[in-house]
């Protein structure tokens, strides 16, 4: 019932973990007190619900109480900045191959073109991955969120193309509606799929936690 | 608003002192704390669990006390908080400040007279 109560704590899943047992502890202490004083279950039960009126402003004050002065929450932690790193390092690596003028290679099935990279950039991803994904990792990130901030690029990408390749397919008329499909399918492909991949792949090493951090919670 | 501000911080602070000096005797966890507090003020002073964690997580980032689990001595882990060495330094001048605001008060209004 805690857990449920108090889910909109935005802290750090060890931090959360071990609210949730220290007031569902004490609750339980309230319980046994009641009962200790004559109370039945029920009334044991309400005696320990009347601990906390407005679970959500309990959650808030715990939140505002556990959190750093002046410093960033744990989504900006966990997610944002190391987000934000494996972005500036897979638009860094970009810009300076495309400043070295490298040209993309690109695969044909037949007639059709259906991969057009750079080859160059795919090597760097997993690196900028791996940046993202250990950043997460040192601001106690739980898996999830270790691979959103290492493929994080790959969203941004995403999230930039789909308007791009509509204003430019079909508003300026580069592609008609029936080419704008395909052309989609080979955008997602070429500029998101593989290079989430290939950032997820450098993520692998830390989606565990780290021996010495694990090693120190245990002391 | 100015009248429940100062009320705010009146609480706030006598809180914190009730804290500090009940972990100054002995390391205790939450509930412990509550009732402790509650029992020596002759029910005076009272905290639920909403008052109470959010100023132990408080007083905990201000590194003036520190928790840890261990098992009670029914054998549940509870959360025990004890001082610091921050802690224990920080007691000291606010154990001052709260006598020097009684001093005031009962030299405006005369309150262990009364």
């Amino acid at each position: 019932m805690v857990e449920e109560k108090l889910i909109g704590l935005g802290l750090p899943p060890t931090q959360h973990q071990e609210t949730v047992r220290e007031v569902a502890a004490h609750m339980e202490d309230r319980f046994e007190q009641g009962l200790a004083r004559g109370l039945d279950d029920s009334g044991a039960c309400e005696l320990a619900l009347k601990e906390v009126d407005d679970w959500r402003q309990l959650s808030r004050r715990i939140r505002r109480s556990k959190q750093q002065e002046g410093q960033v929450n744990y989504r900006t932690r966990a997610l944002w900045l190391p987000g934000l790193a494996s972005l500036t390092a897979t638009m860094g690596a970009l810009t300076v191959i495309t400043m070295i003028n490298l040209e993309p290679r690109i695969y044909m099935y037949g007639s059709l073109a259906f991969a057009q990279m750079y080859e160059r950039l795919l090597m760097v991803l997993p690196a900028a991955g791996a940046l993202g994904a250990y950043l997460s990792r040192r601001a106690n990130g739980d898996l999830k969120v270790r691979l959103a901030a290492a493929s994080f690029p790959a969203f941004v990408i995403l999230s930039l193309f789909c308007p791009a390749i509509i204003v430019a397919g079909v508003l300026e008329h580069h592609l008609t509606w029936g080419v704008l499909p395909v052309a989609f399918a080979l955008m997602v492909f070429n500029w998101i799929l593989i290079p989430c991949a290939c950032l997820l792949l450098g993520a692998l090493p830390f989606l565990r936690n780290s021996q010495i951090r694990e090693q120190g919670l245990a002391q | 608003m100015m009248v429940k501000r100062v009320r705010s911080k009146i609480a706030r602070g006598s809180a914190e002192l009730a804290i500090l000096s009940l972990l100054d005797k002995q390391p205790l966890y939450g509930f412990e704390i509550a009732k402790r507090i509650e029992e020596d003020s002759g029910g005076a002073l009272k905290f639920n669990l909403a008052s109470l964690y959010p100023m132990l997580y408080e007083l905990e980032k201000r590194a003036w006390i520190k928790g840890r689990w261990e098992a009670n001595r029914a054998g549940r882990d509870r959360r025990y908080y004890c001082l610091t060495p921050a802690g224990k330094k920080k007691l000291v001048p606010l154990r001052r400040e709260w006598h020097s605001f009684f001093r005031a008060l009962d030299l405006l209004a005369g309150v262990t007279r009364a």
